[in-house]
C-alpha cells in the first residue's frame, strides 16, 4: 500500500514538472492559464496523498484551500488582463531566453 | 528522496524562469506555479502552517494581484521594462548586487551560531499556559505576540499608504467584471463555502494548523472574487466602515493586550483564565481586518486603461 | 488485503491519468483541445485517487472534506475551461475581423 502511494506521488510530481514546460512554451496566454489550472488539480492530488503518507491531516486543509482558490487566477485573468487589450490567443513571437 | 530532489529542482527552475523570461505574462504564471511548489516544499519540511499560508497567499492572492497589475500595464511601458533588461551596465550591476546578497546569506547560513536553547521543547513545556493547543498559534499570539502585533501594524501602514495614493488619483477603482452565467451560478455556493472555510481555518488554529492569517487570505480571496464578478459587497463604499474594519484587529489586539497591564501585569499578557477566549477574539478581529487589508491592496489598483480612456484620460 | 490491493490500484491508475493529462497538455495542438486534457483526464485521476484514499480515512467529516475537495476541483476546472475558451474565442474573432477590414 505504502509503496503504491509513493510511486503515485512521484508520478504526480513528474506530471507537475512536465507541466511547467507547457507554461514556458505557451504559446498563447490561454495555454499558460490552463497549465496553471492543471497545476492546481495536480497539487491537490499530491497533497491528499502526502496527507496519508506523512500522517499529517493538516495537509488536507492545504488541499482544500488550493481547490477553493483555484478559480481565482482564471477569473482574474479573464476579468483584468483581457479588458486591457491583451490578446490571449495571440502567439508571442519572442526569443525565449 | 528522488521526490525531494525533483521538487527542489522544479522550484529553482521555476524561480529562474520567473526572473529570466522577458515575457511578463509567462513570468506571472510561472510565479503562481512557484507559489504552489513552495507550498509543497513547506509540506516536505514539515511546516503545514506555512504551506497553508503559501497556498492561500502565494498561489491564490499574489497571482491575482500580479495578473491585475499586468492588465493595467501599458503595453508601451511593458516594452520599456523589457528594454531595461538590455542595458548591460544596469543588469550587470544588479547581478553583482544579487551575487553579493547571496554570498552574505550563504555566510550567514554557514556561520549561524548554535542556539543555546532548544526552542521547540520550551514551547511544548509552556504550551499549557498559553491557552491554545497548537504551538504555532501559541508562539504567534502568546509567546511572541509582540512580533505579530508589529507585523499587523506594518501591514496596516502599507495599506493606508496604498489607499492614500489610490484616493489621490482622479480615476475611480476598476469596474470590469466577468459576465458569465456559469460563474454567477457557481458563486452562489462557492462564496458561502469560502466563508465557511475561513471560519473553519480560524477555529482549528487553536489546536491545529490554521489561524488568522490563513483565514484572512481566504476571506480576502472571497472579496476579490465578489468584486471581479460584480457581486455587491455590503458596506463596500462606506468609508467609515472601511476605516473601522481596517483597524479593528489591531485595536482589539492592543486593547485586550493592555487589560493585564492596567491591573499591574505585563503588556500583551492575556487576562488570567481568559487566555483562549482572548486569543480567539483577537484572532477573529485580526482575520477580519487582515482580510480587509489584503482586499484593499487589490482595490487600490488603478482602473484599466480602457476604462480610464472612456472617462477622458486619467492615470 | 484485497481491499488494500484495490486501493493501491485505484491510486496508481489515478496518478497515471494525471501523467496522461500532462501528456495531453504537451502534445495537443492548441488551447481548446488542451482543455480536454485539463478538465476531463485530471479530474478523473483525482477522483480515482480520492476514491482510493477514502477507505483509509477514519472519520466521516474527513470523508466529506475529501469529496468536497474533489467536487471543488471539478467545478474549478470546468469554470476555468469555460472562461478561458470563451476569452480565447472572443479574441480570435476580434483578430480575424480586424484582419478582414
Amino acid at each position: 500500500m505504502t509503496w503504491a502511494l509513493w510511486v503515485s506521488t512521484l508520478l504526480l510530481l513528474l506530471a507537475l514538472v512536465l507541466g511547467v514546460w507547457r507554461v514556458w512554451l505557451g504559446p498563447t496566454l490561454a495555454d499558460r492559464m490552463l497549465a496553471a489550472q492543471l497545476f492546481g488539480t495536480t497539487g491537490v492530488a499530491l497533497l491528499l496523498l502526502l496527507a496519508e503518507l506523512l500522517e499529517q491531516p493538516a495537509l488536507r486543509d492545504v488541499a482544500l484551500v488550493i481547490a477553493l482558490l483555484a478559480v481565482m487566477a482564471t477569473v482574474a485573468f479573464v476579468a483584468r488582463a483581457q479588458p486591457a487589450g491583451q490578446s490571449i490567443s495571440k502567439k508571442e513571437n519572442e526569443d525565449a531566453d | 528522496m528522488i521526490l525531494d530532489w525533483l521538487l527542489a529542482g522544479a522550484l529553482i527552475g521555476t524561480a529562474a524562469g520567473v526572473l529570466l523570461t522577458r515575457d511578463l505574462y509567462r513570468s506571472v504564471v510561472l510565479f503562481i506555479i512557484f507559489g504552489l511548489l513552495m507550498a509543497l516544499v513547506w509540506v516536505r519540511v514539515e511546516a503545514p502552517d506555512l504551506a497553508l499560508a503559501e497556498a492561500a497567499i502565494g498561489a491564490g492572492l499574489t497571482g491575482v494581484l500580479f495578473l491585475d497589475a499586468l492588465g493595467h500595464l501599458n503595453p508601451d511601458k511593458a516594452a520599456a521594462v523589457r528594454q531595461k533588461y538590455r542595458q548591460p551596465l544596469l543588469s550587470g550591476l544588479a547581478f553583482l548586487l544579487a551575487l553579493g546578497v547571496t554570498g552574505l546569506l550563504w555566510m550567514a547560513l554557514v556561520d549561524s551560531p548554535q542556539p543555546g536553547v532548544h526552542l521547540p521543547e520550551i514551547v511544548d513545556q509552556q504550551l499549557l499556559a498559553s491557552g491554545v493547543e497548537h504551538p504555532i498559534t501559541a508562539v504567534l499570539l502568546s509567546f511572541r505576540a509582540y512580533d505579530t502585533l508589529l507585523e499587523v501594524a506594518v501591514i496596516l501602514v502599507a495599506v493606508v499608504v496604498g489607499l492614500a495614493l489610490r484616493f489621490s488619483q482622479e480615476d475611480q477603482p476598476a469596474e470590469t467584471q466577468v459576465l458569465s452565467p456559469l460563474l454567477q451560478k457557481m458563486l452562489v455556493w462557492l462564496l458561502p463555502l469560502m466563508l465557511m472555510v475561513a471560519i473553519y481555518l480560524l477555529w482549528i488554529g487553536s489546536y491545529r494548523s490554521g489561524g488568522a492569517f490563513q483565514a484572512a487570505a481566504v476571506l480576502a480571496a472571497m472579496a476579490v472574487l465578489m468584486r471581479m464578478s460584480g457581486t455587491p459587497i455590503p458596506g463596500h463604499s462606506n468609508l467609515y466602515l472601511l476605516r473601522i474594519g481596517l483597524v479593528v484587529g489591531l485595536g482589539l489586539f492592543l486593547l485586550l493586550g493592555s487589560v493585564d497591564l492596567v491591573s499591574g501585569g505585563n503588556f500583551l499578557a492575556w487576562p488570567e483564565g481568559w487566555e483562549k477566549a482572548s486569543i480567539l477574539v483577537v484572532e477573529g478581529a485580526l482575520t477580519f481586518s487582515l482580510g480587509m487589508l489584503l482586499f484593499s491592496l487589490f482595490e487600490a489598483s488603478p482602473a484599466p486603461k480602457q476604462a480610464s480612456m472612456t472617462r477622458g484620460g486619467g492615470a | 488485503m484485497l481491499i488494500d490491493l484495490l486501493r493501491s490500484l485505484l491510486i496508481l491508475v489515478g496518478a497515471a491519468f494525471f501523467l496522461v493529462g500532462t501528456l495531453g497538455l504537451l502534445r495537443f495542438p492548441d488551447a481548446p483541445t488542451r482543455i480536454h486534457a485539463l478538465t476531463k483526464v485530471d479530474n478523473l485521476g483525482l477522483g480515482l485517487i480520492v476514491l482510493g484514499l477514502l477507505p483509509g480515512v477514519a472519520s466521516w467529516p474527513v470523508v466529506f472534506k475529501m469529496i468536497l475537495i474533489w467536487l471543488l476541483a471539478i467545478a474549478a476546472a470546468s469554470l476555468a475551461g469555460h472562461l478561458v475558451v470563451q476569452a480565447w474565442a472572443g479574441s480570435q474573432n476580434k483578430e480575424t475581423s480586424s484582419r478582414d477590414s
